[in-house]
């Protein structure tokens, strides 16, 4: 008995020290967040190298946020990505209902138009995509001023807009909505309730887990979106946090203030991980599977 | 759709400011704090006379400006006033998105006085073809870092503007620093500089050693130029330096220079200040080396151009006016150290006036200068250079390197029809 | 994937039809966008990849034909004969003339106009050069399949041994798995950023590790050497992504019966024979989908280039999205660009045939 205890106490110790040496470049991004560049050149030893009191404190953060419009860029990333969540649940979800409860001619075609068009890897289609952009209206209201402006170039909007329906998410709410009974959607439409309020207080309420998998990755796609945002939001004032990293990376002078920065927007994500772990891990595991 | 555009409307309206008297906006390039600090004080003062137009500065960054130019493009939302870097204003012009500053046709209004153009010294002006597209008011020069302290050590000659060192020269200097061992790393040539660095900072050396980017008469041909023993020669000399361990591609500490760590670097004029801060006296300016056919510098520096977008030309034309008068020319030099680009605004300055402490860099950039070749391929033949050398500092055959760059070059010309 | 839309799922009531348009309402959005951001720019690079159409350019874009799909595959085979023993400068000759140098010949004859060597090695007497017109591009291609060759195996086999190890149930299981699953949250730019640090060459931790446990190391500059920089970005792509797989391979194991494993225990099976006999052929499909899918999603490699090494040192991470962004978009030759996107978009479709043929014959 003694010996399988042993045993397995020598497997959890290996296992431990495996998943400490993976897990060692984000602990290492954290602590060298807080040292100068010399200090993360020649500090020695595994104890050292890994201690995060014997650095300049906050000194990198206070360069990051003087350096680098980094509260601009977050904000860019919050409402880019507060935006592509919200949409995207609404409209893949409306139009998964909308197939599946209605009758519609050729629902066969409509069904393999979409299937064939999971197929098409948005990478494929990026180039014409920046092409079609910049060839779009839009209106804003400018100083009380209606403004026509002749290109989606540079803008918000163009990071949430192109990617919002996504047939894949529409399929995999249609494929959740299908086990779902429709006796009670049925019940209220004969009380006369309109189809709207029985897509917001009926179908969403039920098809929550299915929602939320949704939602997870789409934030977590918007979070970290990067090959869009760099061909089609150059300009600093609609530049998210990514293409913000990558551009900082590019120029700093400093380790310390680069891991500062990624540490930075990596936090939020990994705690917003560990409070909602069922969600992510359910969520991307039948984001994938499917 | 209505959802999302209602919604994404509401979120428009709530961002953008109501703005009061709509100012003339303009794009320039991100530099260094106590450069941009000089320039906003001459906004300033040109805005507290021009309420009705108040320029409104938006920076960005140095590296991908030629990106964000273009992405401004393509968003159709160029700022009235761009600062361009003086070697692309040809791609800029034939591209269609500046408008020329004198008049060239009798559809065009003529922007900017003949008198202005007339004080401005060929660096501070950007043509293609026959017009004038931009002007700039000043110029930065290549040259040497290295310190007063490290040369009293050094039993070696100091160069001068008209005795610069030669290649051979110089290596020995690279020698004698290694054998010292004072320095951690002995010579910093800024090999992964990005964006226009690599064509501006070498072009000088390529030419100084009888190579050049592409055969200046039409434009189309860059065999034998680029590709030829004298720009092999360069190329293997960099390769020696890097092998040698004098120089290396990437140091993976920063701020090498002014933390004493470094013996000598290869940069732009616009350090000047930031060392001098760090070291004071100390610092020592040499000027660049000769490989062969004399020493050169880099001109051009950056410019400022009114887009075809612009609906105010007339107001933003004022605004260069004024930044090009001698006066604001001396005021930026001045304040800054950067080179004037007019004599007449040299003479105003302390560093610059003949006597001066830094006359001879401005006789330098008058005199010992190679301009980037003025063609619309040029933002192109820029990038396939870079490319090539980085390939080389690789460790890339010098003459594979160049000859693919040739090839590049020469196709993304047949590619564009010629540029014509 | 399988899908027939059953009618017994939709609405039986009758009084539907008023709301109907109202119901077509709910689905619009999702259509139109669609429609806008995914078919039409499709449709968009399949034509513009006939012309040679610039981002931006006073010229109107010309229809070029299939050009830009045959410069893009071009090859052609040279072979020159090695000259006698002794005489180490080769002279190249062709057609009766003699060129001092390989270039020269390409560039004298018509017949190899705009062609460059790709590649070259000696057969008997003879040197061949494989010339292409467009080498870079081919050598992305190469490169691109060299990344998911290396990354795939490695990515699956370190989740499968993941997932095995920690399969089951309890607190301590969770956490690892958790842990294992951070770097997947993560950034991918931020991946990038900080390997980037660890793979320094001087006083970069992984150099430093190494340097401690191997006494005679030589210190690797991971992204600068040519033989190492595809492999340092297989390694941090690996470390990335293998959570997802192992979270798949881990829903798989938890669907094969544990009276399977009972039943051998009890006939005296070993591990290996259980893992071999019941695990393997249980995780089958799980192991397909999960192959099928990492090559996919291999095959879409950019970000890690376009941070890290930009395609060098000498091309050697240069891929296929790469040359694409980097040809359509920086160089503004978009119809360029949009004929290596079709190329690509085509390798993903045959991909994902195969995954779909793969998977049907097993249920035969």
């Amino acid at each position: 008995m003694t010996n399988i205890n042993l045993l397995k106490w020598c497997k959890w110790s290996l296992l431990s020290l495996v998943a400490l040496t993976f897990i060692s470049p984000l602990l290492f991004m954290f602590v060298a967040s807080f040292k100068s560049d010399s200090q993360i050149f020649s500090q020695q030893g595994i104890l050292q190298t890994f201690n995060p009191f014997n650095g300049v404190g906050l000194e990198n953060y206070r360069t990051v946020f003087r350096d680098t419009p980094f509260v601009n860029y977050l904000t860019n990333s919050l409402i880019v990505t507060l935006f592509s969540v919200v949409f995207s649940v609404l409209v893949n979800s409306m139009a998964a209902y909308a197939l599946l409860r209605f009758p519609w001619h050729h629902k066969h075609f409509i069904f393999t138009c979409l299937l064939a068009l999971l197929v098409i890897p948005f990478e494929a289609i990026v180039l014409p995509l920046v092409f079609i952009v910049t060839n779009l209206p839009w209106l804003s209201i400018e100083g009380g001023q209606l403004n026509l402006t002749l290109s989606w170039f540079n803008s918000l909007h163009v990071q949430i807009i192109p990617e919002l329906a996504n047939p894949f998410f529409i399929y995999l709410i249609y494929a959740y909505l299908k086990s779902l009974p429709k006796d009670y959607e049925e019940a209220a439409l004969l009380e006369g309730v309109s189809i709207w309020k029985i897509y917001f207080f009926v179908v969403m309420p039920m098809a929550k887990p299915v929602l939320a998998t949704v939602a997870i990755l789409t934030f977590l796609r918007s979070w970290n979106a990067y090959l869009l945002p760099i061909l089609v939001a150059q300009a600093e004032a609609v530049r998210p946090l990514m293409p913000g990293m990558q551009q900082f990376f590019g120029h700093s002078t400093s380790w310390g203030a680069i891991m500062a920065y990624a540490t930075l927007i990596t936090l939020p994500v990994l705690g917003v991980f560990c409070l909602l772990q069922k969600y992510f891990v359910s969520g991307i595991q039948g984001g994938i599977k499917s | 759709m209505n959802h999302t555009v209602t919604g994404l409307l509401i979120f428009v309206c709530a961002v953008v400011l109501p703005a009061a008297a709509k100012p003339v906006k303009m794009w320039r390039t991100l530099t260094a704090p106590d450069e941009m600090k000089v320039f906003e004080q001459q906004v300033k003062r040109y805005n507290q006379t021009h309420t009705d137009a108040k320029i409104q500065i938006e920076y960005i960054p140095h590296g991908n400006y030629r990106d964000s130019v273009i992405g401004g493009a393509l968003a159709k939302d160029l700022p009235c006033v761009l600062a361009v870097d003086q070697p692309d204003v040809a791609n800029y012009a034939w591209s269609g998105l500046l408008r020329p500053l004198d008049s060239q046709t009798s559809t065009d209004t003529r922007l900017i006085k003949k008198e202005t153009i007339a004080r401005i010294n060929p660096s501070g002006i950007g043509r293609y073809q026959s017009a004038i597209y931009s002007l700039g008011p000043f110029d930065i020069a290549l040259a040497l870092f290295t310190r007063k302290s490290l040369f009293e050590q050094l039993d070696v000659r100091v160069p001068t503007v008209e005795q610069p060192w030669s290649v051979s020269e110089f290596n020995q200097v690279l020698l004698k620093i290694k054998q010292l061992d004072q320095y951690k790393y002995i010579f910093d040539m800024n090999i992964l500089g990005v964006g226009e660095w690599p064509a501006y900072a070498y072009l000088p050396m390529l030419y100084s050693s009888g190579a050049d980017l592409i055969e200046r008469t039409d434009y189309s041909k860059a065999e034998g130029i680029l590709n030829g023993r004298a720009a092999i020669r360069w190329g293997e000399w960099v390769q020696r330096l890097i092998n040698q361990g004098l120089t290396s591609v990437q140091f993976g500490e920063h701020a090498l220079f002014e933390r004493g760590l470094l013996a000598l670097e290869y940069n732009g004029s616009w350090v000047i200040e930031r060392y001098k801060k760090a070291m004071g006296d100390d610092l020592l300016i040499l000027p660049t080396i000769d490989f062969g056919q004399g020493a050169y510098i880099g001109g051009g520096s950056w410019h400022y151009a009114i887009t075809r977008q612009c609906d105010r030309p007339a107001e933003a034309a004022r605004f260069v006016e004024f930044i090009m008068s001698d006066t604001e020319i001396a005021y930026f030099s001045e304040h800054t150290g950067f080179i004037p680009t007019s004599q007449t605004a040299a003479q105003k300055t302390t560093l610059y006036q003949p006597g001066g402490e830094l006359y001879r860099l401005y006789q330098m950039s008058a005199e010992h200068v190679v301009m980037r070749p003025a063609t619309p391929a040029y933002p192109a033949i820029s990038n396939i250079f870079s490319q090539a050398f980085r390939r080389i500092a690789d460790g890339v055959e010098v003459e594979q390197a160049l000859d693919r760059a040739v090839d590049d070059i020469e196709q993304n010309i047949r590619d564009n029809r010629g540029y014509r | 994937m399988r899908n027939h839309p059953a009618s017994n799922h939709e609405f039986t009531y009758t009084g539907l039809k008023n709301d109907k348009g109202k119901a077509r309402l709910l689905a619009l959005p999702a259509i139109g966008l669609l429609f806008v951001f995914l078919v039409l720019p499709f449709l968009v690079a399949v034509t513009t990849s006939f012309t040679d159409k610039r981002l931006l350019s006073p010229n109107q874009a010309e229809f070029v034909g299939i050009e830009n799909y045959a410069r893009l595959l071009s090859t052609k085979v040279l072979s020159v004969p090695l000259e006698a023993k002794g005489r180490p400068e080769l002279d190249f000759s062709y057609k009766g003339q003699t060129y001092s140098k390989l270039r020269d010949l390409l560039r004298d004859n018509p017949e190899f106009n705009g062609y460059s060597v790709l590649y070259q090695f000696d057969i008997y007497n003879n040197k061949r050069y494989i010339l292409a017109k467009d080498p870079l591009f081919i050598k992305s291609l190469f490169n691109t399949f060299k990344f998911v060759f290396m990354v795939v195996p490695i990515q699956i086999l370190l989740a499968l041994t993941l997932a095995l190890v920690l399969n089951g149930e309890g607190k301590l299981r969770l956490t690892y798995k958790l842990l294992f699953f951070a770097p997947v949250v993560t950034s991918m730019v931020v991946v990038c950023v900080v390997w980037s640090m660890l793979y320094q060459q001087q006083g970069g931790l992984l150099n430093t590790a190494l340097g401690n446990l191997l006494s005679d190391y030589q210190a690797i500059d991971w992204l600068r050497d040519p033989e190492w920089a595809m492999f340092s970005i297989v390694i941090l792509s690996a470390w990335q992504g293998l959570g997802i797989q192992m979270l798949i391979l881990l829903s798989g194991l938890k669907s094969i019966p544990q009276n399977l494993y009972e039943a051998a225990q009890l006939d005296g099976a070993n591990c290996w024979s259980q893992f071999r006999y019941i695990t393997l052929p249980g995780l089958k499909n799980t192991l397909i989908v999960v192959i099928l899918s990492t090559t996919i999603f291999a095959f879409a490699l950019f970000v890690q280039v376009d941070v890290m090494t930009q395609g060098g040192p000498q091309d050697t991470t240069s891929t296929v999205l790469f040359y694409a962004i980097e040809k359509g978009f920086r160089q503004q030759q978009i119809a360029y660009g949009a004929a290596v996107c079709i190329f690509y978009f085509a390798l993903i479709v045959s991909f994902t045939l195969l995954q779909k043929r793969l998977i049907s014959h097993d249920k035969h």
